[in-house]
């Protein structure tokens, strides 16, 4: 079916709140036949919003073709770059790329795009034909949209009146053949230039001092306006902010999406980033999903973050409510604070009872009618005596809403008419839904929620208004130091009932310092992920018309969570002033365990009821270790002096203060320099500096282990990175990929299963990726025995460990002595040998002289005169090596030492900087493959031998290719803060038993390079394509002066963009493969912006250019070794690829997300070069950050060809089967 | 050849043994044999775990009345299992381990 759209790009006001807050120079999608209403709506409402300005959602169903007559009306060349879809490159890509035609238009001008669809789920469209990152770009504005593909056959009505309708956020989707359900468009967005009513940068009421807005839909409902309504005394005039941010009952409904939907309606929330910079954090309470919607081996979330320009569906399991059909208000937010209170929220509004357009909420708002869908049952209508969700609760318009009935010690007696709402088996806590089954087993403990100083560190480092939540049986031991302070994790069975008593006591403030302004924070709770329960009265929360079910000090409160089948690591945190104090360490976890597992204490072999390591032990199942770890940022520090550290620009700023922590500890590395050499190769040593605060697992060899990982708070993205043990990405996936590497957003919790592989007594090395993470101590060791020691019980059912002859190692103050392999190779093993090199180079990043002066390379020793000679502008190290072979890696450090300082570093700075100077030594670490931690782990970790050399020493390092692990980054653990962002990184991938690596000319073998042809005996060949992704790169420009990345390319004298000062995580230049292709180096014209990634206008970018034939079978490798927490995407125009690449049942993408230190991924393109349609043209890859990647140069080009050239030998063509 | 095999065999007519009916026959003779004993299975579908008494075996469905599974609500069903489904299976016999109980509370 040809369906047909004429689309047009308008300037358009956009008001995003009913405050006033809105964009003078919105621009959005509309429809053609919108177009005018939109406009005269608009024109007429210049202060409210408008409810048809939306971003543009248009449908389809699989298998449909899209014809889209584009109109521009903005004043800069416009288009609609689509995702997902098949199309030609030439005629519809919506850009201006590499030796394509122009695909976007100027003002006034119209294009036909065709594109054709063949998946379900969300193609995003978006302009490229002005992707500048500032206010003068066109995505910070809003010109984005999507087209959501549908099962075949369906057809799609209001949700309101039940008409069929052409365009919309929401919809109800029915399908002759599959139930309907409801779908409704989220799309986040950022960096949007909102202003107030008064044409100025909105001002909090809190700080005084502007603040940003984060958009759903156009939409923001922030704190600060809310807030100001309680200042001037309109409402809720004991409030303070943050507990009533979120409540129906004193603003009424937020402006924000409210999703509305009948207890048990099938839900197809489409999420879309539609946004230019942040990587957010979607969570959705009450409800999970499947990781993968297509794919039902796959692991249960209900918080996942997302990167921009990347999109998936999140179909709650059982509907809207649940499992237990819980009625209320569900809110769904980005869970990173900041965004969440500026304005990142909406609701899910679960009814039971008909909602015919007749019935009011409580403040007098008509609501509006809901069409029930057609195939689920009738709900009842609303009567009198049972006037059904919201119109049961007491409360009072404008006043905080009311506490829940039973729940709170000494409360209130529920109403009649609340009653007649009950569950049968209402108890407290349980009141309206209560999912427990009769004679569940049941599980109680007794919380406390309290404030005490917590010391992070042997450097006095501290928080003095640390807040945690404790059982109280610990509370006195915690509080008097006989406990150490640590988040609390409690553990359940599946099939459990957990009843609480919450109780809080915390002061009434917190703040009043350089971090924050002294803040109310008089109510909490315990709000939790995935387990059931009733949402009204136990969602600790104050959400919509739901009841506050948090508790006052002093006061105490009941919550039931039934843990059903989903075995989870679960977070709790408190939801009232989250914003004020997550920070401070209010975050827990209940690990949800096997039916019939008990917890036992790993030093003692006693039953435990809390603790952040247990042994878990099972009848039937294998016993095994676990150990929680919470990473945590923005944690409001003070030296031993009491000085803050890195504190923000003015107090309740949310621009990244503080430093960060796991578990409450941390081992900033500038703490671990040893005079007189001060070098940083031993900052992970304990022989030289003793073991780390930070938590340390002990294990016997073998034991089976389960690292529950969640981050506690607060804003960035954190990469959890382990040496030599793998797991599974989905620990119910067997088809999921292996990793060793977990990005991680705020919420977001995951189970990392291994056993503990190795010989002997060693240590392995965690730690959190970024460069900032692991220069403020988030890294570790976990430590594993091959025989007894005394203070550590084994697993029930493991074999003994033999008993120990040698003591254990002890710091001695001095390096360890060098390591050495020490175990033969197998008989008969294939040995791979590369000779390598780490050497200073200049290495130059693109054609206009940006260059590093001080790169740190690694080479094959047989190219290291071409490099130093000037004849080689290196690349990074890609080897590879085949499955099955072992690859001995001779390492020779050829450094001079030599860096622009001579102990402190600069820019890109680190929070809290401190003397550290470069070390001369270097290694080489490698993800993924297999080896013995003693010897060929690259890193000095622990009381493991150093794995460093220093100059003019070599090392071999030797490692196993068992399975097919694609690729994996390689990088130097000697000096991290040094080396890493100056080039010390490189590839290795594993490629098929019997494959050979060929020159994509010429033909001929070669060891290294990015652009190669694999050739295998039984397998067809195929391209290969390495990029690596990196930043925090410190460049020169051609004179010689150092460039200060990101600055935003303004054009024009008169313009006055206020641009904030790029966080830690942002400073540096980025790239692809040391090279990039920055927009200032190519357009001088504002006119000219469209033409940016033209090589008929300019020329080739500087970045890898890869060439294929139509059709030809391509892969993707893909790392990202360096070195910030700014999460990335990684878009590649006109080609899809499984996002679990073993797993054919994983989505199939085109944009890929959480791009951090660590990732790596092996992008198989569908259909081979040129998509299905195999069309020869120009395809951009480039980062999904418009802020401000693109701008600064992560972009290049994948040439399809239709003609031989020399500069490309075709592939092996087989003809049935035999090859020619 | 055994004479349940030739038996298969010569019911099958061609004097060949056909593999699956063997395992067929095998399997589901096992589990009629022991039907009144405790099982324990790992199904590849929900719930994956049963563990419950054999009622019998009809062709080559196992019916087996769950005393538990690892889904609380399904505690006390009545599963009928195609043996094909079944991924490891223990029944309980006399002077061999018994399966633990796993509901929850203490157990030895």
């Amino acid at each position: 079916m040809i369906r047909k759209f004429h689309i047009v790009a308008i300037p358009i006001r956009i008001v995003v709140n009913r405050f006033g807050d809105h964009d003078p120079d919105g621009m959005m999608y509309v429809l053609k036949e919108n177009e005018s209403l939109i406009k005269k709506k608009v024109d007429l409402n210049p202060f409210s919003t408008v409810d048809e300005v939306e971003p543009l959602v248009i449908r389809a169903n699989v298998g449909d073709e899209i014809e889209v007559l584009f109109e521009n009306q903005l004043p800069f060349h416009t288009g609609m770059h689509i995702q997902n879809a098949e199309y030609d490159v030439m005629t519809s890509d919506g850009a201006f790329v590499g030796l394509n035609k122009d695909t976007t238009v100027a003002k006034g001008e119209t294009i036909l795009y065709k594109w054709k669809v063949f998946e379900e789920g969300v193609h995003f469209f978006v302009d490229l034909g002005n992707p500048l990152s500032s206010e003068q770009g066109s995505n910070v504005h809003g010109l984005f949209g999507a087209l959501f593909v549908e099962p075949r056959g369906s057809w799609w009505t209001d949700p309101v009146t039940g008409k069929p309708i052409k365009s919309g956020t929401f919809a109800d989707v029915h399908n002759p053949l599959l139930p309907s359900f409801r779908e409704y468009g989220w799309f986040f967005h950022d960096e949007m230039e909102v202003d107030d009513l008064t044409g100025q940068k909105p001002i909090s009421p809190h700080t005084l001092q502007p603040e940003a807005t984060h958009l759903v839909n156009y939409r923001a409902e922030p704190m600060r306006n809310r807030m100001r309504l309680i200042q001037e005394g309109v409402v809720c005039p004991d409030c303070e902010g943050e507990e009533v941010h979120h409540d129906s009952w004193v603003f009424g409904d937020p402006d924000t999406p409210i999703l509305r939907a009948y207890v048990g309606d099938p839900i197809k929330i489409r999420l879309v980033h539609g946004g230019a910079q942040e990587t957010h954090s979607f969570h959705y309470h009450v409800h999970q999903w499947l990781f993968e919607a297509t794919d039902v081996d796959s692991e249960i979330v209900d918080v996942q973050a997302i990167s921009p320009q990347v999109q998936f569906t999140v179909s709650p399991m059982y509907g809207a409510g649940s499992l237990h059909g819980a009625i209320g208000d569900a809110i769904i937010h980005c869970h990173l604070y900041p965004h969440f209170g500026e304005g990142m929220w909406g609701i899910q509004r679960t009814f039971d009872t008909l909602q015919d357009g007749s019935m009011c909420y409580p403040n007098g708002v008509q609501i509006k009618a809901l069409q029930p869908l057609p195939d689920r049952p009738l709900p009842p209508k609303p009567t009198l005596d049972r006037p059904g969700f919201p119109n049961f609760i007491p409360g009072i318009p404008g006043f905080k809403a009311p506490r829940p009935p039973l729940g709170i010690e000494n409360g209130r007696q529920p109403t009649k008419i609340e009653r007649n709402h009950f569950a049968p088996n209402a108890v407290p806590g349980a009141v309206f839904v209560n999912p427990a089954p009769k004679d569940a087993p049941v599980r109680e403990y007794d919380v406390v929620l309290m404030q005490m100083p917590i010391v992070y560190n042997n450097q006095g480092w501290h928080d003095p208004e640390g807040r945690l939540y404790v059982l109280a049986e610990d509370e006195e031991d915690v509080r008097c130091g006989r406990k150490k302070p640590e988040p609390l994790v409690i553990r359940a069975n599946a099939g459990e009932v957990i009843r609480f008593r919450f109780t809080n006591k915390l002061p009434e403030t917190v703040g009043g310092n350089a971090f924050q302004l002294v803040n109310r924070t008089y109510e909490a709770g315990m709000h939790v992920h995935f387990v059931k329960f009733d949402v009204l009265v136990a969602d600790g929360a104050n959400v919509g018309w739901n009841y506050d079910s948090s508790v006052l000090p002093g006061e105490t409160i009941e919550y039931q969570w039934f843990a059903d089948v989903e075995l989870k690591c679960t977070f709790w945190h408190d939801h009232l002033f989250a914003n004020e104090h997550q920070q401070h360490g209010v975050f827990a976890s209940i690990n949800i365990q096997a039916r019939g597992s008990e917890f036992l204490d790993p030093y003692t072999g006693k039953e435990t009821k809390s603790g952040t390591q247990a042994m878990i032990t099972n009848k039937l199942i294998p016993d095994f270790r676990e150990i929680n770890l919470f990473v945590h940022d923005f944690a409001l520090l003070f030296d031993k002096d009491g000085c803050p550290l890195n504190p923000p620009p003015f107090p309740g700023s949310p621009d990244d203060p503080g430093v960060m922590g796991v578990n409450y500890r941390n081992e900033p590395i500038q703490f671990r320099l040893k005079e007189p050499d001060c070098d940083p190769a031993y900052v992970f040593s304990s022989w030289v500096h003793g073991d780390p605060v930070t938590p340390i697992l002990e294990t016997y060899n073998g034991d089976p282990v389960r690292v529950r990982l969640i981050q506690g708070a607060h804003e960035e993205s954190h990469s959890f990175n382990l040496h030599r043990q793998r797991w599974h990405r989905e620990r119910p996936d067997l088809d999921s990929e292996l990793d060793q590497q977990q990005h991680t957003a705020i919420a977001e919790t995951f189970t990392l299963e291994f056993n503990m592989e190795g010989e002997g007594d060693y240590d392995i090395l965690y730690h959190f990726g970024s460069l900032d993470d692991i220069w403020l101590g988030n890294w570790g060791i976990f430590r594993s025995y091959e025989k007894r020691v005394k203070h550590l019980k084994p697993l029930p059912d493991r074999t003994p460990p033999k008993k120990r002859e040698m003591p254990l190692p002890k710091k001695t103050g001095k390096v360890p002595p060098m390591a050495k392999i020490h175990d033969d190779l197998p008989p008969h093993a294939k040995v791979r040998k590369y000779d390598v090199v780490a050497l200073n180079t200049r290495i130059d990043y693109n054609d206009a002289g940006e260059h590093d002066p001080f790169g740190i390379v690694f080479a094959l020793k047989k190219d290291v005169d071409d490099i130093l000679t000037g004849k080689l502008n290196p690349e990074p190290l890609i080897i590879r090596a085949n499955v099955g072979e072992y690859v001995e890696i001779t390492l020779t450090n050829l450094l001079s030492g030599k860096d622009h300082h001579n102990g402190r570093h600069g820019y890109p700075e680190v929070p809290v900087d401190a003397f550290f100077p470069p070390s001369k030594r270097i290694s080489m670490h490698a993800q993924l493959v297999e080896y013995d931690v003693r010897h060929s782990d690259g890193a000095t970790v622990g009381f493991n031998y150093d794995q460093t050399i220093g100059p003019g020493e070599s090392i071999t390092y030797r490692w196993y290719i068992d399975q097919d692990i694609g690729a994996v980054n390689l990088w130097d653990m000697a000096d991290i803060r040094n080396h890493r962002h100056h080039g010390a990184f490189g590839m290795l991938i594993a490629e098929p038993r019997g494959a050979k690596y060929l020159h994509s000319a010429t033909r001929k073998e070669v060891e290294t390079g990015s652009q190669v042809i694999i050739s295998s005996p039984l397998l067809p060949e195929f391209r290969e394509f390495a990029l690596l992704m990196h930043d925090g790169v410190r460049l020169l420009d051609k004179n010689g002066d150092l460039i200060i990345d990101p600055e935003p390319l303004l054009f024009g004298d008169d313009i006055e963009v206020e641009e904030e000062t790029p966080d830690f995580e942002d400073q540096g230049s980025r790239g692809f493969n040391y090279r990039n292709e920055p927009f200032r180096n190519r357009v001088k014209n504002f006119n000219d912006i469209h033409k940016v990634f033209s090589s008929k206008v300019f020329k080739d970018p500087s970045t890898p250019l890869f060439l294929a034939y139509q059709n030809d079978p391509v892969t993707f490798r893909f790392t990202c070794p360096a070195d910030r927490p700014r999460a990335h995407s990684f878009a590649l125009h006109g080609h899809k690829f499984l996002r679990s690449e073993d797993d054919l049942n994983s989505s199939i993408i085109s944009v890929s997300g959480q791009k951090i230190v660590g990732s790596n991924d092996d992008y198989h393109l569908f259909y081979g070069a040129g998509g299905l349609f195999g069309k020869a043209g120009d395809y951009m890859y480039r980062s999904g950050l418009i802020r401000w990647d693109v701008e600064l140069g992560m972009w290049g080009i994948f040439r399809v060809l239709d003609k031989q050239s020399d500069k490309l030998a075709p592939l092996k063509k087989y003809v049935e089967g035999v090859p020619k | 050849m055994s004479d349940d095999l030739a038996k298969i065999a010569n019911e099958l007519g061609d004097g060949m043994i056909n593999i699956n009916n063997v395992r067929q026959s095998v399997v589901s003779g096992y589990f009629q044999k022991n039907r009144g004993n405790r099982a324990l299975l790992l199904i590849f579908q929900f719930p994956f775990l049963i563990i419950g008494k054999i009622e019998g075996v009809v062709s080559d469905y196992v019916v087996i009345e769950a005393e538990v599974t690892n889904v609380t609500e399904l505690d006390g069903e009545k599963f009928r299992v195609h043996i094909d489904d079944i991924e490891v299976f223990y029944i309980e016999q006399p002077g061999k381990p018994k399966i633990p109980d796993i509901r929850n509370g203490k157990h030895d």
